[in-house]
């Protein structure tokens, strides 16, 4: 038997799990303004309204992969930037590198900016500087520094402490020692990281570029206000085979850079 | 004993800076080609200051405006509704998708399929549908927010289906069970805590983009934002901003305490 396991209170808690979730449904959807009975009309008239997306306006096409480029080339730029800037930052906000006095407010500073949705750093950037590419790599870049560094941080705390140790055992100095100590026990989470949040990044992107960074999000929402279907649907084209692209493509590399690192 | 290759230390340190220059140059490339040029951020921080001096002092009033707290819940109410729906729509494709529960490989593949392209079609791009079939509110951004999670975390939901130890079903299995009977209480109660776990998470993930697809016309916290920006009133914008900081934080911290505690309760890991 396990301890502390009895049926009925089991029974009990799912039953009040239950409840309390169909409660929140019920919550939410009057909240939400679900229109529970005009659901069917509802999907008719996403069908009727999707009709007018189709075909795809292939002769935007010159137009639209500009703004395809615009999007990658910020999704790896943003990525680039957090990547690189979360070594030092990782190395500040960890417990068995940094003392106190930097790594708290490293650490504050990370959650502070992780907890910022990034749609409104990016509406700040945009009031300060204007819309385009700067503000979206501000937003971004800061971003991918935010999650970046916390997990580099995290990894550096987790890593084998043996290896650094024996490092600094042979006479290496302090720099010496997270040279060759810490950065190799930690650069396959940081290769890894990396392609997960340019996976992540090009996703973003988009949202943010229809906020006003730019690139295909923007090209979707300015379509669409102007009741250029067609457009739109080849643009919502252009974001899956980005995506789909930047997601093949990491995971090749990361198991090839993770299959090297090993070595 | 295998003779390891060495490598001069000099070598090394050649290949060291040969990495370093070259993301270098590739930084330097790509910021030339979105014309962005990354000292502006030193050169024109006054914008910052700027932008600070305007916004600065944080409108306090808001907290005390009903409307505010309104539009918190109706967020809330988004994310809500985009969770439950989508994580229950979300374990059925996830059962569907996953090989220990699929009534078909073919079925497996073309559910997998289904929510890969789901993932793929940016919200942005569904909203702005359903906004002009739903009308602006709340409605449209709850349905998004459904379908993004039944393509985000469906796919989470199988994976971790399929991680579920296939010894209890076996025995079920010999005991004379059906297939359904074994995955109801073969399968199920091994990967319930995970899919609990992964859908706090969903609702997590999904309080930020109801803040987000709020800006284009999606209704709640979001909305007002954008309201509040495009008057000018950064004095509100900037209350505005420390709510959905706050209600984001307090989210996360939540579920995280939610999650802990859903790993370690013996009620609901049997």
């Amino acid at each position: 038997m396990i301890a502390g396991y009895s049926a009925p209170r089991q029974f009990l808690w799912r039953l009040s799990a239950i409840g309390g979730l169909a409660l929140a449904l019920v919550w939410a959807a009057g909240l939400c303004e679900f229109q529970w009975k005009g659901l069917a009309d509802s999907a008719l008239r996403v069908l009727e309204i999707l009709r007018g997306f189709f075909p795809p306006d292939w002769s935007a096409a010159e137009e639209i992969l500009p703004e395809a480029a615009k999007t990658l080339l910020l999704a790896s730029a943003a990525t680039l930037i957090g990547s690189v800037l979360s070594v030092p930052i990782g190395l500040a906000g960890a417990r068995n590198i940094a003392p106190p006095w930097l790594r708290l407010p490293v650490r504050l500073l990370l959650g502070l900016e992780r907890a910022t949705p990034d749609v409104l750093l990016l509406l700040f950037f945009v009031v300060a500087f204007g819309l385009g590419s700067f503000a979206g790599i501000l937003t971004l870049g800061l971003s991918s520094v935010a999650m970046l560094g916390k997990l580099m941080a995290d990894a550096i705390e987790e890593a084998d402490p043996h290896v650094a140790e024996s490092v600094r055992a042979t006479g290496a100095d302090f720099s010496q020692t997270i040279r060759y100590g810490v950065i190799p026990e930690v650069l396959p989470a940081l290769v890894s990281n990396t392609m997960f949040r340019f996976d992540y990044n090009i996703r973003s992107t988009i949202i943010l570029g229809a906020v006003g960074a730019g690139g295909l999000g923007q090209e979707i929402l300015f379509s669409i206000s102007r009741t250029n279907y067609e457009r739109a649907t080849l643009a919502a084209l252009a974001t899956l085979v980005l995506i789909v692209t930047a997601e093949q493509v990491g995971n090749s590399l990361r198991q090839r850079w993770m299959r090297d690192l090993r070595k | 004993m295998n003779a390891v290759p060495y490598e001069l230390p000099s070598r090394k340190a050649r290949r060291l800076w040969f990495f370093i220059s070259g993301i270098a140059l590739a930084l330097f490339i790509l910021m030339a080609a979105l014309e962005v040029n990354p000292l502006g951020l030193f050169t024109q921080f006054h914008h910052i200051a700027d932008l600070a001096d305007r916004m600065f002092p944080p409108n306090i009033a808001v907290l005390q405006d009903r409307q505010i707290w309104a539009s918190v819940l109706e967020t809330l109410a988004v994310a809500t509704m985009g969770t439950i729906g989508g994580c229950l729509v979300g374990l059925l494709a996830g059962l569907l998708a996953a090989s220990n529960t699929t009534p078909h490989p073919g079925i497996r593949l073309a559910v997998r399929g289904a929510m890969a392209v789901e993932r793929a079609i940016t919200a942005i791009f569904i909203l702005m549908i359903l906004l002009i079939a739903l009308g602006i509110g709340p409605f449209a951004s709850a349905v998004t927010l459904i379908f993004s999670t039944i393509g985000m975390f469906g796919r989470l939901f199988a994976d971790a289906i399929e991680r579920a130890e296939p010894q209890p079903c076996e025995s079920m299995a010999a005991t004379g069970a059906t297939r359904l009977q074994i995955i109801a209480f073969g399968v199920l109660p091994q990967v319930v805590p995970a899919l609990l776990g992964l859908s706090l998470y969903a609702f997590e993930v999904n309080v930020r983009a109801a803040i987000a697809l709020g800006l284009f016309g999606g209704g709640g916290l979001g909305f007002q934002l954008h309201v509040a920006n495009s008057g000018l009133r950064y004095h509100d914008v900037l209350g505005y901003a420390i709510i959905s900081l706050l209600l984001v934080s307090s989210i996360e911290r939540i579920s995280d305490q939610a999650r802990k505690r859903l790993l370690n309760s013996p009620t609901t890991t049997t």
